[in-house]
């Protein structure tokens, strides 16, 4: 792992290890991006829902879109789903046609 | 288009909301390597939005009047102009997407268009009419905004496979 892939370690009260990630998450609505600091063991649903939060959005079902064009499986952890320091996400509403 | 959407939104309104959102659309355009032509003045949007299966570049036009209140109408068109089944693409599957926003029939089948409402000749009917745009189908395809509703439309037609026949 690079040293810029290295989430953040912090030692909780509890001796649980928790890593952070620092990403910058572009919203389509808006034309500046956001930094983002999120635990790596936090879902991409979560972290996509309080990103699009700040955003402006209303709930739905949200993701983040890499900058390769994946879209991320929301019920991952963002460490599981790939996410490294750095990354720009985009957020993304996942629901489907009808 | 119901009394209800074309009594509440003078024509100055939908321009200003367009202007708005300009920069974001722009941005979101950069960002994606798409032309995006925003008219505030007709209250048109003209798309250049790429196919990558077909190798194609597509164009989607969006009649915006009475938006924010009723939802852009959104029509795939082909050279002409016209908007027949063949200038639509085909839906395709994303693993985590329900389903996909391009119906069998050629319609962007969502509640950010108001084609697909039934009230316009769409085939929902179970929708409340468009001026609920911003509140019907929940658990599907929200956008409420142009560069949103451009963002879904990428995400589709990333993984159709063709165009329509």
């Amino acid at each position: 792992m690079s040293e810029n892939d290295a989430a953040e370690e912090i030692v909780t009260t509890s001796g649980q290890e928790v890593h952070e990630l620092h990403v910058v998450v572009y919203a389509p609505r808006d034309p500046e991006p956001k930094p983002f600091t999120f635990p790596s063991r936090e879902s991409v649903g979560q972290a996509a829902a309080r990103a699009a939060a700040e955003f402006g959005y209303a709930p739905s079902n949200f993701s983040f879109q890499t900058e390769s064009g994946e879209v991320l499986n929301r019920d991952l952890t963002l460490a599981a789903a790939g996410v490294r320091n750095e990354d720009k996400l985009t957020l993304v509403d996942v629901g489907g046609g009808v | 288009m119901s009394a209800a959407a074309s009594e509440l939104l003078p024509r100055l309104v939908t321009q200003a909301q367009l202007e708005t959102e300009k920069p974001a659309i722009a941005a979101w355009a950069t960002k994606h390597g798409w032309s995006v032509e925003v008219s505030p003045a007709d209250r048109m949007i003209r798309v250049g939005a790429t196919h990558l299966a077909a190798e194609l570049t597509l164009t989607a036009v969006a009649d915006c009047a009475w938006y924010p209140s009723a939802p852009p109408a959104w029509q795939f068109v082909d050279a002409a102009g016209a908007s027949p089944r063949s200038a639509y693409p085909a839906p395709g599957n994303m693993a985590g997407i329900s389903g996909s926003i391009f119906h069998p029939n050629g319609l962007v089948c969502a509640p950010w268009n108001r084609l697909a409402y039934s009230e316009l000749g769409g085939v929902h009917n179970d929708w409340g009419g468009i001026t609920n745009w911003k509140t019907a189908a929940r658990g599907y395809t929200q956008a409420h905004t142009i560069a949103d509703m451009l963002q879904t439309l990428m995400i589709h037609l990333m993984v159709s496979p063709r165009m329509m026949a």
